[in-house]
């Protein structure tokens, strides 16, 4: 449950687990904001569940990492929310 | 840094767009009728709001957000425009300005603007709640957002509707904290799936920070849901029953009809042109179709489609234009394709044309598109430089016709800048102004110390080319610091408006010279003393409506700002058809101030002793009302006029009204001065103040009452010993000198207030720019400021008014 960083050669790798909500963003932002890795990758495959605070921690994501590499969720309810709030899946 | 530019635009912006707004209402509760100007209102209000989310000030977003529902429920006719709703609207407009200013200058707002919303919200229940029927939160459709929408959504909206579905827009704002309150507003727009199929979900991201400046524990976004339902309004509206609160901003309503002409959807997507600039934006696209169509080559076709589309994309972004960025084709764009676009969007745009749409044409926003991006090397066409130049693809001999103005040409010639950077450009072309006098004192250097005449020579005609260009560089600079006198005239109906109201004196402003230019400063400067003179034309010259109609005097009353160029001077006019001013009652009030004896009082003619009224703590007014009367205001004036090298003086006639004349100049920045000697010092001084110079024997100088005199075409002078106000060597020798035969020559500056100063010599004119003296200098008053000169010294120069008046260096001090 939560989120985890992983350097992988340059790269930072951002995986949201679970469900990723009010409880974690203020410290999950701060810790991105404090890594020096200015390309992204944001791995939410094994993300279930997510609430209007962590959506908009998303969003804020998406504006601040040009070039932002997403690993869409494998739970097909998630990608539905997210596609409805506006998120491209292809 | 970005947030900074960001604020910092959104600022300049607002202020016009309140300016604006503040004109329209006034404008509208003339003409309450005027569609046109309600919906330019709409459309103002509504583009403020949106740039006050972007700039992320979130509270100028929900109070004109507030401000808004009130002008749209007045544009469905569900409410009309009174002098109360006026009231509501204009007081709510006032405090969006405040909470801008506030930010503008790093304060916490002062207004609070949750009381404002509520007081918006109480008046519009209970007019919509009464027309509608329904409940107090539906509301008018937002049309703009409604018109925003991609093409394909407004066609399943249409289709969903003449299914018998009610179709609901609901935009939701929620305040900042409603996490705190364990609110998911993801959980309202399941609960809103559940009453039926949400045909479009758009998250409102304007306010939100970067990632890095946000605290991620408050809501920034809003969310904007188009809801196909069967449930009626009251269940949907249930939905928010929990969140339902002033801070939490929401907006219901049912979307009755999808707007589909092609004419006004155009208009309606082009947001943010004027009827002229759409017509100058169809121009530009008839060019690009003609340089296409001439293009000789397939590499020049493609790079002329793929550089029109990228100003398009740019413009469309600018502008938040969405249907034409969806319409815009992806790059490379195939020929015919981009043809086919183009001609569409210049038949959709004579459509649009044709509609005429009135109102749109007041509109005054500045486009701004920025090309950076452009490479304008790889292009063999012209390119404008600047941050807001477009490129020409049409630049050649298929572009634009010489001298006819084309969309990208009018995009092109305003720009704003910031007022530093020109006061600091303006004092630049001031200071080389000042710089190339040094140049003189070099030649005759040259010359008398060193013998080199021909370089002298040479130098000399340097000098007249660098002071030809230096004052065509500061001439130009003024130019572009003129401001029309409009800038304060249009600020006053309001004023009069507020005031009269509360006075109860009807009164009607009639302006003219509007046009008239006076450099930006000035008219800054000119703004308290215009309301010091409006607010007293009002409260002490206009008589009651009653008082009036016994006059045989018309109702309402009649208070005239006007403006004019008068040589190098601006005279600007604030004359009422009141009461006047008796010159009686002014002698009286001077005699009981000690500011004239009895003697003296019955000496001055009429004029003068209207002018007494700018005395300091002079008022004839018995009463002290909020408005004025407490003595301050016509000193306040006097004084603000004179800093600004202005000067005052009222006409009046008892019984049919009072003109106070200000006269101007032109600029603030360099002066002319006449430098004058005393005692082996050099002084200036200003030269619109003198009169004239003359050169006298001192013989020529009399005594009188232990005043020296002068007798000039048979008119006696009094004299000021400027050498004895300096405390610095007497110039007139009144033991010896004054009438005592001595032959010794000395200089009169006469004034132009008819006294005379006496100096040793006088060195001749010169430009400077005058700065003002610093920290406990200011209360030396006889000094107006301080100047470098092109030697390098300091010339100190002098305020002749106060230096006549006050009699010397050490008052003040």
């Amino acid at each position: 449950m939560g989120y985890s960083f992983i350097n992988q050669e340059g790269y930072l790798v951002v995986q949201l687990q679970d469900l990723f909500n009010i409880t974690q963003v203020k410290e999950f932002t701060a810790d991105l904001c404090s890594r020096p890795e200015r390309h992204l990758v944001l791995d939410m495959s094994n993300l279930t569940g997510l609430d209007m605070a962590a959506l908009q921690v998303l969003w804020a994501i998406r504006q601040a990492y040009t070039g932002l590499e997403i690993i869409w969720p494998g739970d097909r309810q998630v990608v539905e929310r997210l596609e409805l709030l506006g998120f491209k899946t292809n | 840094m970005i947030a900074i530019n960001l604020l910092a635009t959104f600022i300049q912006e607002a202020r016009e767009y309140l300016e604006n707004i503040n004109q329209g209402l006034l404008y509208l509760e003339e003409n309450p009728a005027d569609a046109n100007m309600l919906d330019e209102i709409f459309r103002v209000a509504h583009t403020l709001k949106g740039s006050a989310g972007i700039a992320g000030l979130t509270e100028v977003q929900k109070l004109t957000h507030a401000l808004e529902d009130v002008l749209g429920a007045l544009r469905d006719g569900r409410i009309t425009y009174d002098s109360e709703l006026a009231d509501v609207l204009l007081n709510g407009f006032d405090g969006v300005h405040e909470l801008v200013e506030a930010a503008a200058g790093g304060q916490a707002p002062t207004v609070d603007y949750r009381r404002l919303i509520t007081m918006i919200e109480e008046y519009l229940p209970s007019v919509s709640g009464a027309a509608s029927g329904v409940t107090h939160i539906l509301r008018d459709v937002d049309k703009d957002a409604l018109a925003a929408l991609p093409e394909n959504v407004r066609s399943n909206i249409s289709a969903v509707g003449g299914q018998g579905l009610n179709v609901y827009q609901i935009c939701f704002m929620p305040d900042a904290g409603i996490f705190y309150t364990g609110t998911d507003p993801l959980l309202l727009v399941d609960e809103l799936m559940e009453l039926g199929q949400i045909i479009y979900l758009q998250i409102d991201d304007a306010g939100l920070p970067p990632l890095c400046e946000m605290d991620a524990e408050l809501c920034y976004l809003g969310i904007n849901i188009y809801l196909a339902s069967t449930a009626e309004p009251a269940r949907v509206e249930e939905v928010f029953q929990f969140v339902e609160s002033p801070e939490n901003h929401l907006r219901v309503a049912i979307v009755s009809e999808v707007e589909q002409t092609p004419a006004v959807k155009i208009a309606n997507t082009l947001t943010g042109l004027s009827i002229k600039e759409r017509k100058m934006f169809k121009e530009f696209l008839e060019q690009q179709q003609t340089a296409l169509a001439a293009a000789e080559t397939e590499e020049d076709r493609e790079w002329r489609a793929q550089h029109i589309t990228k100003i398009l994309h740019r413009a469309a972004q600018n502008y938040q234009w969405q249907w034409l960025i969806e319409q815009l084709p992806g790059l490379p764009v195939e020929q015919q394709e981009f043809q086919a676009f183009l001609d569409r969007l210049v038949d959709l745009l004579s459509e649009s044309d044709e509609q005429d749409l009135p109102g749109q044409e007041t509109g005054q926003k500045t486009i701004n598109v920025d090309t950076t991006e452009i490479d304008s090397t790889a292009s063999p066409v012209s390119v404008n430089e600047g941050k807001n130049a477009l490129p020409v693809p049409g630049g050649g001999p298929a572009g634009g016709k010489d001298g006819e103005k084309s969309w990208e040409s009018g995009i092109n010639q305003p720009i704003k800048v910031e007022q530093e950077k020109l006061d600091r450009l303006m004092s630049l072309a001031g200071e080389l102004v000042v710089a190339k006098n040094a140049l003189p004192y070099l030649v005759k250097k040259l010359e008398i110390e060193h013998g080199l005449v021909e370089l002298a020579r040479e130098m000399k005609e340097t000098y007249s080319i660098l002071d030809r260009i230096a004052r065509d560089m500061q001439d130009t600079m003024l130019d572009v610091r003129l401001m029309p006198v409009s800038h304060i005239f249009r600020k006053m109906p309001r004023l009069v408006r507020d005031i009269s109201r509360s006075l109860g004196k009807p009164v009607r402003l009639v302006t003219s010279g509007e046009e008239t230019q006076l450099d930006k400063n000035i008219i800054q400067a000119l703004n308290e003393p215009m309301v010091h003179l409006v607010r007293n034309a009002l409260d002490h010259g206009v008589e009651p409506p009653e008082e009036r109609q016994d006059l045989g005097k018309p109702v309402p009353a009649t208070v005239t700002l006007r403006s004019y160029r008068e040589g190098d001077r601006v005279i600007v006019e604030v004359e009422d058809d009141g009461r006047g001013i008796a010159p009686d009652r002014v002698r009286a009030m001077a005699v009981k101030k000690n500011l004239l004896t009895p003697e003296e009082a019955v000496s001055v003619s009429d004029e003068e002793a209207l002018n007494f009224i700018f005395m300091p703590g002079f008022s004839t007014s018995e009463e002290v009302s909020d408005l004025s009367g407490r003595g301050v205001g016509m000193d306040v004036v006097a004084t603000s006029l004179r800093r600004i090298n202005g000067k005052v003086r009222v006409y009046s006639q008892p019984g049919s009204g009072t003109c106070i004349r200000m006269e101007l100049p032109l600029t603030m920045v360099t002066s002319k001065v006449l430098l004058v000697e005393v005692s082996g010092q050099p002084y200036g001084l200003p030269l619109d103040a003198v009169q004239e110079t003359v050169k006298l024997n001192m013989v020529q100088i009399k005594t009188m009452k232990g005043q020296p005199v002068a007798v000039l075409r048979n008119e006696l002078v009094p004299l000021f010993d400027t050498g004895s106000l300096l405390a610095r060597h007497k110039i007139i020798n009144t033991d010896a000198g004054a009438g005592s035969g001595s032959d010794e020559e000395i200089y009169i500056v006469v004034l132009n207030t008819g006294t005379g100063l006496a100096v040793h010599d006088l060195l001749g004119e010169q430009d400077i720019i005058l700065k003002p003296l610093e920290g406990e200098l200011t209360k030396i008053t006889i000094f107006a400021g301080a100047a470098i000169l092109g030697d390098g010294n300091v010339l100190l120069v002098l305020n002749p008014h106060e230096l006549t008046r006050t009699g010397g260096v050490m008052d003040g001090v």
